[in-house]
C-alpha cells in the first residue's frame, strides 16, 4: 500500500473517531433514536393514519439530524482545526493537501453512514410498532427502547471500569445494541412467537433512506469544502442557505427555467433536495422504483464530486494562519 | 553553550530577501508581516528568532513549512522547497500553541503523527514509548489530551516532533506554558538535541531562554531582523572586563588585591558578592524537595534522550 493511501486511512480513522468522540454527536444520535422510538407511542391514536405518520416524521427526524450532524462534524473538522491550529501541525508532516481534505470528507462520511444505518434501523423497528392502529407492538418498541438506555449504561461503564472515553463508547455501544434490537425484533412477531427474519419490516423504507443518506452526504461535502475557507459560523450560515434554496429550488426556480436563463442556471446549479426526498411515494401500497433511486444516486455522486473538487482546488492554496 | 559551528557547516534552511505579506477578503495589502530578511541555518546549530509578539516569528516558521507562501524571494529548507513532501519528512514542527485532537489519548495522538511517517506498529510503540519516558508522560499515556494541563500538552507536542527522527527541529515558543522546571527540561532536552548534531530553530520572546541555548540568533521587529550573530559576538562587550577571585580567597588576601587595584586605577572598583539567578535557586530548592515527595507537576521524565534520537542525522 501506498505512504499516501496509508495516510488517507489514517487521517480518515482519525476524523471518524475524532468525531464519534464529540459529545455533540452523540446527543444528535441518541436524541434522535429517542423520538423515533418514541413516535409510535405518542401517535398511536391516529385514525388509522399512524403508519404513514411514524415514517414520515422518523425519516424527517433522520434528515433534519444528519444535516446537523453533518454540518457540525465539518466545521468542527476543519474549520476548527484550522482555527486552532491542529492543521498546522498535521500539514508540517510529509502529507498532500490534496490526500489530507479527501480523507477528512471521507472520516465525515463514515460516521454519517453509521448514523444513517442506526437510523434506518431504529425507523424500521418503529414503523412496526406503529402497524397496527390502536395496539402497540412492544416486540419491536421495547428493544428499541433499551438499545437507548442500554448505551449511557453500558458506555457508562466501561468509562468507570475501564476509563475509556464515554461518549465514543456509548456511540458505539448505540450501534452495536441497536442491531442486536432489529435483528432480536426481525425473528419474533407481535405475540413474542419466532417468525421469519423481518416478515414484519416495511423494506420499502430503505430506499426512500438510501436517498437521504445520499442528500446528508452532499450537504457533509458542500459544509467541508466552505469550512476550508470560512469559520464556523459562515459555514453553518451558508449551508443552511443552501439548504432552504436547494428544497424551494422547484418552486422558485424550476418553474421559470424554461423563460429565464439565470433560472436555468441557478435551478442547475443549487443542489435539489426535492429529488432525495420521496417519502410519500411510500403511501399506501406504493415504492420507490429502483431506476430512480439509480438516477438521484448519479445525480448526488456527480454532484458531490463536484463539490469536493471544488473544495480540494481551495485547500491545495489556503494558508494556514492559525 | 555550544560552539558555533564552523563557517563551513552545511546549509540546512536559507532564506534570502523574503517577504510575507498577508492580504483582506478583497486581496489589497493589509500587513507586512516579514519584510526583506535573510539569514541561514548551519547543521547542528541552534538558531533563535527572536522579538517581541507579532514581529514576524512565527510567519517565518510558517513559510519554512510550507504552511504560509512567500510573497516574494528565496526559501529553501534542506536543499528543498518548503512546499516538498520530502523536505516535510525530515522536519519536526511544535506550534505555538500545542492543539493537537483533544479527544486522543497521548499514545493515540504519536500513533497517528508516527503513522503519517510510515513507521511501523514496533518503530511506533519503541518510539511512543521512549518518548513518553523523556517528556515524562508514561503514566498519562491513556489519558486523553484534552484534559492535559498546558505544560503537559506542550510536552506532547514536542513528542510528536520528534516522531520521525527529524534533521531539523521547528520548535514556536517551545518553553511557553511550562513551569520553570518543564522549561529547563526542554532547554536540556535542546541541548542534547543539537549534542547528538540536529539542527533547532527556535523562536521566543523569553530572552533567558534563547540566550541559555541559541548558538546564533536574529532578532526581529516589526518583520525585518534588526540584528543578528552568536551569541558572543552580540553580547561581549569588548570594552568591559570582568574579575573572579579564587572562592578560598583569605580576607587579608582580598585587601592586598584591593589595595593594588585602587592604586593602578586611582579609583574605586565596584565589589559585590555573586548571585545564584532565580532559575538556579528555584531548581534546587524543588530538587531537593522531590527527594522527598515522588511526583511533581503532572510530569515524571526520564532526563534521557529517547535513544533512537541518538542516530546522527543521515
Amino acid at each position: 500500500m501506498s505512504l499516501a493511501v496509508k495516510q488517507f486511512f489514517t487521517i480518515a480513522r482519525l476524523t471518524a473517531v475524532d468525531a464519534i468522540r464529540q459529545p455533540l454527536a452523540f446527543l444528535l444520535f441518541a436524541t434522535t433514536l429517542i423520538l423515533i422510538a418514541l413516535l409510535p407511542l405518542i401517535l398511536s391514536h391516529t385514525l388509522g393514519e399512524s403508519v404513514k405518520f411514524v415514517r414520515d416524521g422518523s425519516l424527517g427526524f433522520m434528515f433534519v439530524a444528519g444535516l446537523i450532524l453533518g454540518a457540525h462534524m465539518a466545521c468542527a473538522s476543519l474549520s476548527s482545526e484550522v482555527r486552532h491550529g491542529t492543521v498546522s501541525v498535521v500539514l508540517s508532516k510529509p502529507i498532500a493537501r490534496i490526500t489530507f481534505f479527501l480523507a477528512k470528507y471521507a472520516g465525515i462520511a463514515a460516521v454519517l453512514l453509521l448514523f444513517a444505518a442506526g437510523t434506518l434501523m431504529a425507523v424500521l423497528l418503529s414503523v412496526r410498532t406503529a402497524f397496527q392502529a390502536y395496539v402497540t407492538d412492544w416486540w419491536s418498541a421495547t428493544p428499541l427502547l433499551l438499545a437507548c438506555v442500554g448505551a449511557f449504561v453500558v458506555g457508562g461503564l466501561i468509562n468507570y471500569v475501564l476509563r475509556r472515553p464515554f461518549v465514543s463508547n456509548a456511540f458505539l455501544s448505540l450501534l452495536m445494541l441497536l442491531t442486536l434490537a432489529f435483528v432480536f425484533a426481525g425473528f419474533v412477531d407481535q405475540h413474542g412467537q419466532r417468525m421469519a427474519f423481518g416478515a414484519l419490516y416495511d423494506f420499502r423504507i430503505l430506499s426512500a433512506g438510501s436517498l437521504i443518506t445520499l442528500a446528508i452526504l452532499v450537504l457533509a461535502a458542500l459544509s467541508v469544502s466552505l469550512a476550508t475557507r470560512l469559520s464556523t459560523i459562515p459555514t453553518l450560515s451558508l449551508c443552511g442557505g443552501l439548504f432552504f434554496l436547494g428544497l424551494l429550488s422547484d418552486y422558485f426556480l424550476g418553474q421559470h427555467s424554461a423563460t429565464s436563463q439565470t433560472a436555468r442556471v441557478l435551478y442547475y446549479l443549487l443542489p435539489n433536495w426535492q429529488h432525495f426526498w420521496v417519502v410519500d411515494a411510500l403511501g399506501g401500497d406504493g415504492s420507490i422504483p429502483g431506476g430512480y433511486v439509480f438516477m438521484a444516486g448519479a445525480y448526488a455522486v456527480l454532484y458531490l464530486a463536484g463539490i469536493l473538487v471544488f473544495g480540494v482546488m481551495a485547500f491545495q492554496r489556503m494558508e494556514v494562519e492559525g | 553553550m555550544t560552539p558555533s559551528p564552523p563557517q563551513t557547516a552545511t546549509t540546512i534552511a536559507e532564506a534570502r530577501d523574503l517577504v510575507k505579506v498577508f492580504r483582506d477578503f478583497w486581496h489589497r495589502p493589509k500587513v507586512r508581516a516579514v519584510n526583506d530578511i535573510t539569514f541561514e541555518v548551519k547543521r547542528g546549530e541552534v538558531f533563535g528568532l527572536l522579538g517581541p509578539n507579532g514581529s514576524g516569528k512565527s510567519t517565518t516558521i510558517k513559510m519554512m513549512l510550507g504552511l504560509l507562501h512567500p510573497t516574494s524571494g528565496y526559501l529553501r529548507v534542506l536543499d528543498r522547497s518548503p512546499d516538498d513532501v520530502k523536505t516535510k519528512a525530515r522536519v519536526g514542527y511544535l506550534a505555538e500553541e500545542s492543539y493537537l485532537y483533544p479527544y486522543l489519548t497521548s499514545e493515540e495522538t504519536l500513533h497517528f503523527f508516527g503513522r503519517l511517517f510510515n513507521l511501523n506498529a514496533k518503530q511506533r510503540e519503541e518510539r511512543i514509548d521512549q518518548l513518553l519516558d523523556m517528556i515524562g508522560l508514561q503514566h498519562a499515556r491513556r489519558r486523553v489530551v484534552g484534559e492535559f494541563s498546558k505544560g503537559m500538552a506542550r510536552r506532547i507536542g514536542l513528542a510528536q516532533a520528534l516522531i520521525n527522527d527529524p534533521d531539523l527541529i521547528i520548535l514556536d515558543e517551545p518553553t511557553s506554558g511550562l513551569d520553570p522546571l518543564g522549561c529547563r527540561q526542554v532547554k536540556d532536552l535542546i541541548r542534547a538535541l543539537a549534542r547528538r548534531g540536529k539542527t533547532v530553530l527556535l523562536s521566543s520572546h523569553l530572552l533567558a531562554d534563547v540566550e541559555d541555548i541559541c548558538d546564533r540568533i536574529a532578532i526581529l521587529y516589526n518583520g525585518r531582523i534588526q540584528a543578528m550573530g552568536s551569541m558572543h559576538e552580540l553580547l561581549e562587550q569588548r570594552n568591559r572586563y570582568r574579575v573572579t577571585l579564587p572562592e578560598e580567597l583569605a580576607p587579608d588576601q582580598l585587601q592586598r588585591v584591593l589595595d593594588e587595584i585602587r592604586s593602578v586605577l586611582g579609583a574605586e572598583p565596584d565589589i559585590d558578592h555573586p548571585r545564584l539567578d532565580l532559575e538556579e535557586f528555584f531548581l534546587r530548592i524543588i530538587e531537593k524537595a522531590r527527594n522527598e515527595v515522588e511526583s511533581q507537576s503532572g510530569a515524571t521524565p526520564s532526563h534521557t534522550l529517547a535513544s533512537y534520537l541518538s542516530a546522527p542525522p543521515s
